[in-house]
């Protein structure tokens, strides 16, 4: 049950993009198509999960046992870069088909703020868990954001595949009405806020 | 202190030896032909062929995936050029251009329409302010759509300069109405019009539209003009362009389009 609190709470209560405000410059960059942010959404569920689970392996193998927790943000950075780099080799070498698919958003990712962040977020709020909850939690959680995250990118991008159309007065065209439509956005998110504690 | 540095390069050394090696054993050959196919391409990056640039349309190629002749603007040339480096053999393509299928200028409005002057948008309201629900609805989203310029809005409707269409298909995915078909240069004989409505609704919507009344059927020697659901089709295979079905089209749908260019090769000399 907890676990599917979690995926609710992290993909639309607590929303990466629209109540955290992490990752918005994918968000607003790769939004004009939908067949994009489908593609960036998909990269970066499987980025975020990935990063929980080596962000969990780093933080009780290197981070905890020798207590140097204070540079957890500068490891975590320079660990899930690695792994992304690692990850795009790999999937290049071993699926053509998924490379296509994936290939030109992983680069995108290497550290965008909202993989980092739920890391550093799954370390907040599991960290005194026992090591098998806090991996699992934290697997749903990297996963849930992503969701989270390409649910938001899909809403935006099909709003502004209709504003494209639509008559915006001249100065407010491109990115400002993208930048109030996503405040707009973030407001009826926030109808989501006590639903679940 | 001392742990911090001594953590960062430490994780640091392993990391770049790791994606060091990691390189080498996931290192992929990339196909030299797809270097030399990038280089014989105009390189204007259009994505007329449908690919992500010049560089998508060079790997589809030497894949497999993309047609030879796929490039628009580097037309008959390139494609020899590319054929060459992948020592296929390419034969005479037959240049294609954009056609219209309406022909309807003096369409009348069913309502007031004010919202922004695009087709697609004006199409989703009701299909458009249009009379006839399967016209040309004249906004000129397919000229703007056109990256090469050769549309051109003439009196509400989109005319094509056949000498600078590169037959790239934007136009065809870009109206709403669907009128645009790609079709072989030197097929001079055109329905111009797409309606599919009863002839005595076409009648009274519009003073060029096909009625269905079959007469280009029966004139036709190559059996090339078939009626079917309430509008004549040409089979593009079967068309000779022998202008016998333009002579007795009563609503001068049918056009022949060597009254207003000759054709760049005579229908005889078709393969």
């Amino acid at each position: 049950m907890e676990y599917l609190t979690t995926l609710f709470k992290v993909s639309l209560i607590q929303n990466m993009v629209l109540a955290q405000f992490l990752g918005l410059c994918p968000f607003v960059g790769v939004s004009k198509k939908r067949e994009d942010a489908v593609g960036m959404g998909i990269a970066v569920i499987f980025v975020m999960t990935l990063a929980s689970l080596v962000a969990w392996i780093v933080e009780r193998l290197i981070l905890t046992p020798y207590e140097i927790g204070y540079l957890r943000t500068i490891v975590y950075i320079l660990v899930i870069a690695t792994l992304v780099q690692l990850v795009e080799m790999i999937i290049r070498k071993v699926s053509p088909a998924l490379y296509e698919a994936l290939g030109i958003y992983l680069p995108l990712i290497t550290t965008n703020c909202a993989v980092l962040g739920v890391t550093l977020l799954n370390q907040n709020a599991y960290a005194d868990r026992t090591a098998f909850a806090s991996l699992t939690l934290g697997l749903v959680q990297g996963a849930g954001g992503g969701i989270g995250f390409m649910i938001a990118m899909l809403l935006m991008a099909g709003i502004r595949q209709r504003l494209e159309l639509a008559a915006v007065p001249k100065a407010m065209r491109g990115l400002p009405i993208a930048f109030i439509c996503a405040g707009l956005m973030a407001f009826a998110f926030l109808g989501f806020v006590g639903i679940v504690k | 202190m001392v742990a911090a540095v001594v953590t960062l390069l430490v994780l640091g050394v392993v990391f770049g030896v790791g994606l060091f090696y990691a390189s080498r054993i996931f290192h992929v050959e990339v196909d030299p032909r797809v270097e030399q196919v990038l280089g014989s391409l105009p390189g204007a990056n259009c994505g007329a062929c449908g690919q992500p640039g010049c560089g998508g349309f060079a790997r589809a190629v030497v894949h497999g995936s993309a047609d030879l002749a796929g490039c628009a603007v580097g037309g008959c040339e390139v494609a020899k050029r590319i054929g060459a480096i992948l020592g296929k053999d390419v034969g005479e393509t037959a240049r294609k251009v954009a056609v219209l299928h309406c022909a309807g200028r003096e369409v009348k409005d069913r309502f007031r329409y004010e919202g922004p002057r695009d087709c697609v948008a004006a199409s989703l309201i009701q299909g458009g302010p249009k009379a006839c629900s399967y016209g040309c609805i004249g906004y000129g989203t397919c000229a703007s759509a056109c990256p090469f310029g050769a549309i051109e809005m003439v009196d509400g409707l989109p005319v094509v300069d056949e000498d600078t269409c590169t037959s790239c298909g934007i136009c065809v995915a870009a109206c709403p109405k669907k009128l645009f078909d790609l079709r072989d240069v030197r097929i001079r004989v055109h329905v111009r019009c797409r309606s599919r409505d009863k002839g005595a609704f076409v009648r009274k919507v519009c003073a060029v539209g096909c009625i269905a009344c079959k007469k280009c059927e029966k004139a036709c020697p190559y059996d090339a003009i078939h009626v079917k659901d309430n509008l004549a089709e040409i089979d593009p295979a079967k068309c000779t362009s022998c202008g016998e079905c333009v002579k007795v089209c009563p609503m001068k749908t049918i056009e022949d389009l060597r009254a207003v260019r000759e054709p760049v090769a005579s229908v005889e000399e078709r393969a």
